[in-house]
C-alpha cells in the first residue's frame, strides 16, 4: 500500500480489543485506515520517491586466490580419500594448475560481477475533489523497483477510483483498484558468485566468456566447474507478471442516532502467470540429447475472493451517566484459488524461447493443477458498559465457522472480557492538574488459535494415480489423523495502565501480560512400523509472561510555534515455560541431539538452547574440550552431557525513538536494541568448520584458513583445519548477542504554505530516509550469500496542488 | 430510500444466505477425502483397496527393493567388481552404509504404511457392515486380508531370523489394527501363526466369491469396463492365497501342509494356469512373452515397468552401474542353456557390450497388459514344492519334471539330483522376481559365492538376517 495514502495505523493488542476480530487476532490486530478525499475542492497530489541500494560487499571476508589454495591444500583438498593412484595423479595435475594460474597473478574478485548500484523510483498522483453529497477521487501509480542483482527488477502500473455518496442517514463509499505488476528475477544466484574460486579467470584472455572455469578429461570421466558468467549470459529468463483488481463497498443507515446499520462487501481477482526458461547452452544440459535440452515451466494462477459484513450498533448515554453500547454483527469470506504449471523441454539453440518451440513435454511429467476453496462466517456481540466515565466494562463473545476440511465441529467460540478504571476522573483526582489521564486496566480471554494444519486429526486420503491399472480409482491415506487429538487451547491475561502527564508531554503506557496454552499440539517420533514415522499430539502446555511498555517525553513542547521534541522508549521482556509435559517427548528431544538445540522439557522454555558446554580448542592438538554434566575435561563428545547453554529470548528489547519538529523541518531517528540473547552462530558453524569435502571445491570464508588451529600452541577459536569430521552443536557456536542499530533515519522539510502559494501548491513535502545505517554489536553479523546486502537511501517529494 | 433498500437488501441476501445453511461452509477439496467420507460406499472401499495394489509397485516393494534390486542383489545375482560405490558394500552383506539403511528403511516403512492401510480398511469394513455388503465383502476383506499376511511374511523373511534353526527368536511387529503405539516384535513362529491365521480367513472368504475358481483368471477386459471380475491374478485371487499358503508352510518347515495346499493349486493348472508355450515366448509375429504371463498366480501390473529395465539392466547403462552376472552367466543357466526358454529368449546380446543384458522387464509390444505386469507367485513354484515336500520320491520327480520339460530342459531320470535341480531350478526360474536370497536363507546355505568379491562368503545369521532400521529401533 502506497504510505502517502494512509491516514492513521493503530494497533490493538488486548483481548477486549482485538476479540472483536475473532481467532485471527490470536497475535494482535493493525488496524490500517485510508485517506478520504475532501469535500468541496479539487485538488491534486503528487508524491513521488527515489531509493539507491548499493551493494555493500565489505562484510562477506571471502578468501582470494593465494588463501584459497592454501586452505584447499590444508585441508586436505588434493589427497585422494581411497588413496586411489588415479585419483592422485588428477588431483596433482589439478593442484599444479590452480597453483600455476595463482603464481600467474590471477585473483578474480567474483562477488562485484553481479551487482549494481540499483534506482528505484516510485510515483502517485491523486486527484480528488466533489460536494457535500458525492466525491470523487483518481489515482495513478507507477513504480520502477531495480534491484541490486543485474536482471533483477520489478515494475508496477497502477490505477484508483473511489467515490462516496452521502445523503440524509445513508451513507455509501465505494472503492475500486486495478494494478498491473511484472517482475523478472536473475537466473544465477549471487550464491553462485560467492561459490566461484578467485584463481579461476573471468574468460581466457580473449575477452569471450567461456562455458567452464575449468574442464578436463580425467581417469573417472569429465571434470568440469560451471562459470556463472557464462550462465547470466544466456537468453535463460525467469518472469512473472500479476494484474490485481479489487472493489470494496460500504454503507452505513442511521435509522436512529443511537442505533446504525452498517454493511461492506469486498470482491476482488487476482490473476499471476509466471515464466521460467532455461537455455538449451545450459551445461546442465551437456549430457542430454538435443532434443531435450532446455525447458519452458510456466505456471497461471488465479485468486478469487469475496468477503463481507454487517453490523448494528447500539449506543446512548442514560441520565448522564450510564453509558452502553451494543454491537450485533455477523462476518463471511471466502477464498477460492487455483493453479497450473507445465513443462516442456526440448528447445532449438538460438532466440526460440516460447514454448511452441519445444519438442514436448518432459518424459515422465504432467501438467500439475490444483484448487483450495476455504470459506469462514462469523456472528458477534460486543457490550460495553460505562459508569460516569470512570468504571468500564467491556465483553464480547464470538461464534467463528469455517470450512476446515474433514471437521465435523465447524463452529467455534472465543470471549473476552476486559474492566478498566479512568482515575483522573474521580472527585479526588480533579485538583491534581498536571495529572492528564490515568488509566487502569484488566482484560481475560480466549482468543482462539487458527494458526496450525487444522486437519490434523482427520485421516485424509489422496488419490495416487502414478500407476494406474484396470481397476479404476485407487487411494491411498496421505495423513493417518489421530482422533484423540485436542485442539490447541489459548487464555490470554492482561493488565495496565495508561498515564498521560504535563499537557501530553509525558506518556507512559504499561502492560502485564500471561499467556496460557494447554495442550499444546506437536509432532513426535513412533517406530516406523506404526505405518507413519511421526504423529500429531497433545503435549503439556506452554505458558508465556512478559511485561511491555511505552514511556514518551518531550523535552520542547510548543505546538504553537511548530516545535515539538519528542523522545520515546519501548521496551519488551518474557520468558516463557514448558509445563506438564513429563516424558512423553523424551524420544523427540534424543532425535533433535546434535542437529538441532530445541528441548522439550517441563519448566525448559521453548527458546532455550541445549548443548554440551565446550572449553574451547586444545592448544597442544587442535582438539575440542569439552565439559561433561559432572564437570570434568573431556575430548569425548557425549549428548548424555547436553545442559542449557543459553536462551534465545533478550532480557530487554526495544526501539528508542527520538523525533523533532522544528518550524518546518523535521529529523527522526528510532534505534531498535537487544540485550541478553544468545545466539547460535550458524553461519560459522557451517561456513568456517564443518566444511564438507565437497564444500572444499567452493570459495569459503578467510575465517576457515586464519581462525582455525594449526600448530601447537595455537590459540584458535576454530579446531584443526586437517579434521574435516562434522563438528558436534557445541556451546562453544553459542554466544551472547547484544546489539543497537539505526533502524531508520529521516529527515524532512515543509515548505511553509504561504511561501509556495505563489507556486500553486499548498503544501510541499521534502524527505530522506535511510535504513540500517549502521550497528553496534557483541558479535558480528553474518551475511547471507543468497542475496547481495545493500545500503538503501530513499528521496520522496509530495506536493498538493 | 430505493438506493439504500437494494444495497443493503444485497448485502442482507448474502450474509444471512452464507449463515442460513452449513452447507455455505462445506465445501471440499478437489484431491484429498477423509476417511468417513470415503468408506461412505462400496466403490470406496473398492477404490482404497486399489491404492494398495498400486502401492505394491513402489521402487521400495515389487518395482525395485524387493523383486530386481536389493534382496536380488544380497543373493547374489550380479556382478558389481568393477563398482566401488556402496551398492559393493551390500554385495559382502555390510549393512551399516547409509545405503544399506537407507534402501531396507525404505522397504521396511513401505510396507508398514501399507499394512496400516490395510487395517484402516478393515476398520471400516468392520464399522460399516450396513454398506459393504455381500460377496464383495467377503472378496474385499479377503484380498486385504491377504496382503496383509503377504506384506508382513516378506518382512519377515528379510529381517526375521534363520527360521530353519532360531524360529523363535524375536523378529517383526504383526500389525491387525492402526494405532499410534507400536505393537511388540515378536517371535518368528508366532509371526507365522498369525500369517497363516490371516490367510486361512482370506481363503475361507474368497473360497465362494472368487470368480477365478469359476471362470478362471479372465485376462480381458470386463464388458462393463469396471473389471470387478476379471485380470483376477492381478489381485490376490484364491489359487495365489493357496500358493502363498504353500509357500509359507514350507518356510515354517511344515512341509506336509506345503504339500496339500500346492497340490491344491496344482491340480487347477492345467485348466486355468497353463505352461506358456516356447512360440509364444520367443514371440515371432507377436510380442515375445518373457514373464511367461498364463503362468502366473499373482503379479503387479506396473505402469511403469519399463523403468525397471532402463535403471537397472539396459545394455546402455555404464558396465559398472548395470544389474547382470556379465561373464558368470552361465553360472546360473549350467545344463543344456541353449535348450532353456529362461535363457535365450531372456537373455540378449548387445553389439556394445561383451556381455548379455536382462530383458524380462523390457516394454514389449502389445496390448496385452503383460507388457506391464511384474511377476509375484507363479505356478512353478507350486510344482518346486511339491518336488521338495512329497513323501512319494516318484511324485516329487514328476512335479520337477513338469516344470524342466515346459522349460525345454531334458527331464531326470532319477531322484540322485533332485534337490541339487530344484536349488539349480531356483537360481533359472526366479530371475528378477526376489525369490531367491529367501531360498538362501531357507535352506541356511552356509556360502555363497560372490562374483562381486570374487570369492565365497560363509553365511551366517549376521548376513541371512538385515538389521531392523534406526527408523524402528531408535524409538521402540
Amino acid at each position: 500500500m502506497n504510505m502517502d495514502r494512509v491516514a492513521s495505523v493503530t494497533i490493538l493488542k488486548d483481548a477486549a480489543s482485538t476479540a472483536i476480530y475473532g481467532s485471527k487476532a490470536a497475535n494482535g490486530v493493525v488496524v490500517i485506515e485510508t485517506k478520504k478525499p475532501e469535500p468541496g475542492k479539487f485538488r491534486v497530489t503528487y508524491s513521488g520517491n527515489v531509493f539507491v541500494s548499493i551493494p555493500d560487499l565489505t562484510d562477506y571476508n571471502l578468501m582470494n586466490a593465494a588463501e584459497k589454495l592454501e586452505f584447499e591444500q590444508k585441508a586436505g583438498r588434493y589427497i585422494s580419500e581411497l588413496g586411489d593412484s588415479d585419483e592422485y595423479l588428477f588431483l596433482d595435475s589439478l593442484y599444479n594448475l590452480n597453483k600455476a594460474e595463482v603464481a600467474r597473478g590471477v585473483d578474480t574478485y567474483w562477488l562485484s560481477e553481479p551487482v549494481r548500484t540499483a534506482i528505484t523510483h516510485k510515483h502517485n498522483l491523486y486527484a480528488e475533489g466533489g460536494d457535500d453529497a458525492i466525491r470523487y477521487g483518481l489515482g495513478f501509480t507507477y513504480n520502477r523497483t531495480n534491484g541490486v542483482m543485474e536482471q533483477s527488477w520489478n515494475e508496477l502500473a497502477g490505477a484508483n477510483f473511489d467515490l462516496t455518496y452521502r445523503k440524509g442517514k445513508l451513507l455509501l463509499g465505494n472503492k475500486m483498484y486495478y494494478n498491473f505488476y511484472k517482475q523478472e528475477d536473475p537466473i544465477v544466484s549471487f550464491a553462485e558468485f560467492a561459490k566461484a574460486n578467485p584463481y579461476y579467470r573471468k574468460d581466457a584472455g580473449t575477452g569471450e566468456v567461456e562455458r567452464y572455469l575449468v574442464d578436463m578429461d580425467t581417469y573417472s570421466g569429465r571434470y568440469g566447474v560451471e562459470n556463472p558468467l557464462y550462465n547470466a549470459s544466456l537468453n535463460s529468463f525467469k518472469t512473472s507478471d500479476k494484474s490485481q483488481f479489487d472493489n470494496k463497498l460500504n454503507a452505513e443507515f442511521r435509522i436512529f442516532p443511537e442505533l446504525v446499520l452498517r454493511g461492506r462487501f469486498a470482491i476482488g481477482l487476482t490473476t499471476t502467470k509466471s515464466d521460467d526458461f532455461v537455455s538449451p547452452n545450459d551445461p546442465t544440459y551437456d549430457n542430454v540429447s538435443f532434443d531435450k535440452k532446455g525447458s519452458y515451466t510456466s505456471g497461471v494462477g488465479k485468486d478469487f475472493y469475496y468477503d463481507g459484513d454487517l453490523t448494528l450498533s447500539f449506543g446512548k448515554v442514560f441520565h448522564d451517566k450510564h453509558q452502553v453500547n451494543a454491537v450485533l454483527g455477523a462476518r463471511m469470506r471466502s477464498d477460492e484459488s487455483t493453479s497450473e504449471t507445465n513443462n516442456s523441454v526440448g528447445f532449438p539453440i538460438g532466440d526460440f524461447t516460447r514454448p511452441s518451440f519445444s519438442t514436448g513435454y518432459a518424459e515422465g511429467e504432467k501438467p500439475t493443477y490444483t484448487k483450495t476453496v476455504s470459506r469462514s462466517n462469523s456472528f458477534y456481540f460486543n457490550g460495553g458498559y460505562v459508569f460516569d466515565n470512570r468504571y468500564l466494562l467491556d465483553a464480547n463473545i464470538r461464534m467463528d465457522g469455517a470450512s476446515v476440511f474433514g471437521s465435523n465441529k465447524r463452529y467455534t467460540a472465543t470471549w473476552a472480557v476486559g474492566l478498566a478504571w479512568n482515575i483522573h476522573n474521580e472527585v479526588f483526582f480533579e485538583n491534581v492538574e498536571v495529572l492528564d489521564r490515568l488509566k487502569l486496566r484488566a482484560s481475560i480471554g480466549n482468543p482462539g488459535n487458527q494458526n496450525f494444519s487444522s486437519y490434523q486429526s482427520y485421516t485424509t486420503y489422496v488419490f495416487n494415480n502414478w500407476n494406474q491399472h484396470a481397476f479404476g480409482a485407487s487411494m491411498i491415506v496421505s495423513n493417518f489423523g489421530n482422533p484423540d487429538l485436542e485442539w490447541q487451547k489459548t487464555m490470554d491475561r492482561n493488565v495496565g495502565f495508561d498515564l498521560t502527564m504535563w499537557n501530553n508531554r509525558f506518556n507512559v503506557n504499561f502492560d502485564y501480560y500471561d499467556k496460557e496454552t494447554d495442550p499444546l499440539l506437536a509432532s513426535i517420533s513412533v517406530p516406523s512400523s506404526v505405518g507413519v514415522t511421526e504423529v500429531m499430539t497433545n503435549i503439556g502446555g506452554q505458558r508465556t509472561q512478559g511485561v511491555s511498555g511505552t514511556v514518551k517525553y518531550s523535552p520542547l513542547y510548543r505546538p504553537e510555534e511548530g516545535i515539538n521534541w519528542t523522545l520515546s522508549v519501548n521496551f519488551k521482556h518474557q520468558k516463557s515455560e514448558y509445563q506438564n509435559i513429563g516424558n512423553k517427548l523424551d524420544q523427540f528431544n534424543k532425535e533433535n541431539e546434535n542437529t538441532s538445540l530445541v528441548r522439550y522439557y517441563d519448566g525448559g522454555s521453548p527458546t532455550s538452547l541445549w548443548a554440551v558446554r565446550s572449553l574451547g580448542i586444545n592448544p597442544s592438538d587442535g582438539r575440542e574440550v569439552f565439559l561433561t554434566k559432572e564437570g570434568t575435561y573431556t575430548f569425548e563428545y557425549d549428548t548424555e552431557d547436553e545442559v542449557i547453554v543459553g536462551d534465545t529470548e533478550p532480557k530487554l528489547e526495544g526501539v528508542l525513538g527520538s523525533v523533532l519538529y522544528y518550524k518546518g523541518f523535521s529529523f527522526s531517528v528510532y534505534f531498535r536494541y537487544s540485550f541478553g540473547a544468545d545466539v547460535f552462530t550458524e553461519a560459522t558453524y557451517n561456513k568456517v568448520e564443518n566444511i564438507s569435502r565437497e564444500g572444499l571445491k567452493y570459495n569459503q570464508d578467510k575465517r576457515a584458513l586464519y581462525d582455525r588451529w594449526q600448530k601447537p600452541g595455537d590459540q584458535a577459536k576454530f579446531k584443526a583445519i586437517s579434521l574435516t569430521e562434522t563438528t558436534p552443536i557445541s556451546s562453544r557456536f553459542v554466544l551472547r548477542e547484544n546489539y543497537i542499530k539505526a533502524e531508520s533515519i529521516s529527515v524532512g522539510y515543509d515548505f511553509d504554505s504561504q511561501a509556495i502559494q505563489k507556486l500553486g501548491l499548498q503544501s510541499l513535502r521534502l524527505q530522506a530516509n535511510t535504513t540500517d545505517l549502521f550497528r553496534i554489536s557483541s558479535i558480528t553479523e553474518e551475511r547471507g550469500i543468497e542475496y547481495p546486502f545493500a545500503r538503501s537511501f530513499s528521496f520522496s517529494l509530495s506536493a498538493m496542488f | 430510500m430505493n438506493l439504500k433498500s437494494l444495497v443493503f437488501g444485497i448485502l442482507i441476501c448474502i450474509l444471512f444466505g452464507s449463515f442460513g445453511c452449513e452447507s455455505w461452509l462445506d465445501v471440499q477439496p478437489e484431491d484429498r477425502v477423509t476417511d468417513e467420507q470415503l468408506f461412505s460406499d462400496v466403490q470406496g472401499f473398492r477404490t482404497a483397496l486399489n491404492g494398495i495394489y498400486v502401492e505394491l509397485s513402489s521402487g521400495s516393494l515389487y518395482g525395485g527393493d524387493l523383486l530386481v534390486d536389493g534382496v536380488e542383489v544380497l543373493a547374489q545375482r550380479y556382478d558389481f567388481s568393477d563398482n566401488t560405490s556402496d551398492i559393493s558394500r551390500l554385495c559382502t552383506y555390510n549393512y551399516t552404509t547409509d545405503y544399506a539403511k537407507n534402501k531396507f528403511e525404505g522397504v521396511w516403512e513401505k510396507a508398514y504404511s501399507l499394512i496400516a492401510n490395510c487395517n484402516k480398511l478393515l476398520e471400516y469394513a468392520d464399522k460399516k457392515q450396513d454398506i459393504l455388503i455381500g460377496d464383495t465383502r467377503d472378496l474385499i476383506i479377503g484380498e486385504t486380508k491377504a496382503l496383509r499376511a503377504f506384506l508382513h511374511f516378506d518382512l519377515l523373511r528379510l529381517f526375521g531370523p534363520i527360521y530353519a534353526t532360531n524360529f523363535s527368536d524375536e523378529s517383526i511387529p504383526y500389525n491387525v489394527k492402526y494405532s499410534i503405539s507400536a505393537t511388540s516384535l515378536l517371535p518368528a513362529n508366532e509371526v507365522v501363526e498369525k500369517i497363516l491365521a490371516d490367510l486361512d480367513e482370506a481363503e475361507h472368504l474368497l473360497k465362494n466369491v472368487d470368480p477365478i475358481i469359476e471362470f478362471g483368471p479372465q485376462n480381458s477386459d470386463s464388458e462393463d469396463g469396471l473389471n470387478y471380475d476379471t485380470f483376477r491374478t492381478q489381485r490376490l485371487n484364491y489359487y495365489a492365497v493357496k500358493a502363498l499358503k504353500a509357500r509359507v508352510y514350507l518356510y515354517a518347515g511344515n512341509t506336509e501342509e506345503a504339500y496339500k495346499e500346492a497340490k491344491a493349486v496344482v491340480a487347477v493348472q492345467e485348466q486355468w494356469f497353463p505352461w506358456t508355450p516356447y512360440q509364444e515366448i520367443m514371440g515371432g509375429t507377436k510380442a515375445p512373452d518373457r514373464i511367461f504371463s498364463s503362468e502366473l498366480l499373482f503379479s503387479t501390473y506396473n505402469n511403469s515397468r519399463e523403468d525397471i529395465f532402463t535403471k537397472y539392466f539396459s545394455p546402455e547403462l555404464d558396465p559398472a552401474a548395470v544389474y547382470a552376472p556379465k561373464d558368470n552367466l552361465d553360472g546360473f543357466f549350467v545344463q543344456e542353456r541353449d535348450k532353456d526358454y529362461r535363457y535365450n529368449p531372456i537373455w540378449l546380446s548387445a553389439t556394445s557390450r561383451d556381455y548379455k543384458c536382462f530383458h524380462k522387464y523390457e516394454n514389449v509390444d502389445t496390448d496385452s497388459p503383460m507388457t506391464h505386469l511384474v511377476p509375484l507367485i507363479r505356478i512353478s513354484e507350486m510344482f518346486y514344492i511339491i518336488a521338495e515336500t512329497a513323501t512319494d520320491e516318484r511324485e516329487a520327480l514328476a512335479a520337477l519334471n513338469t516344470v524342466l520339460y515346459n522349460r525345454g530342459l531334458t527331464e531326470l531320470e532319477d531322484g540322485n539330483r533332485l534337490s541339487e535341480t530344484i536349488a539349480e531350478e531356483y537360481k533359472r526360474e526366479f530371475w528378477g522376481e526376489g525369490q531367491l536370497f529367501f531360498y538362501y536363507k531357507r535352506k541356511n546355505v552356509p556360502s555363497l559365492y560372490s562374483y562381486t568379491a570374487g570369492e565365497d562368503i560363509e553365511m551366517d545369521a549376521t548376513k541371512y538376517v538385515v538389521p531392523l532400521p534406526l527408523s524402528e529401533t531408535d524409538f521402540r
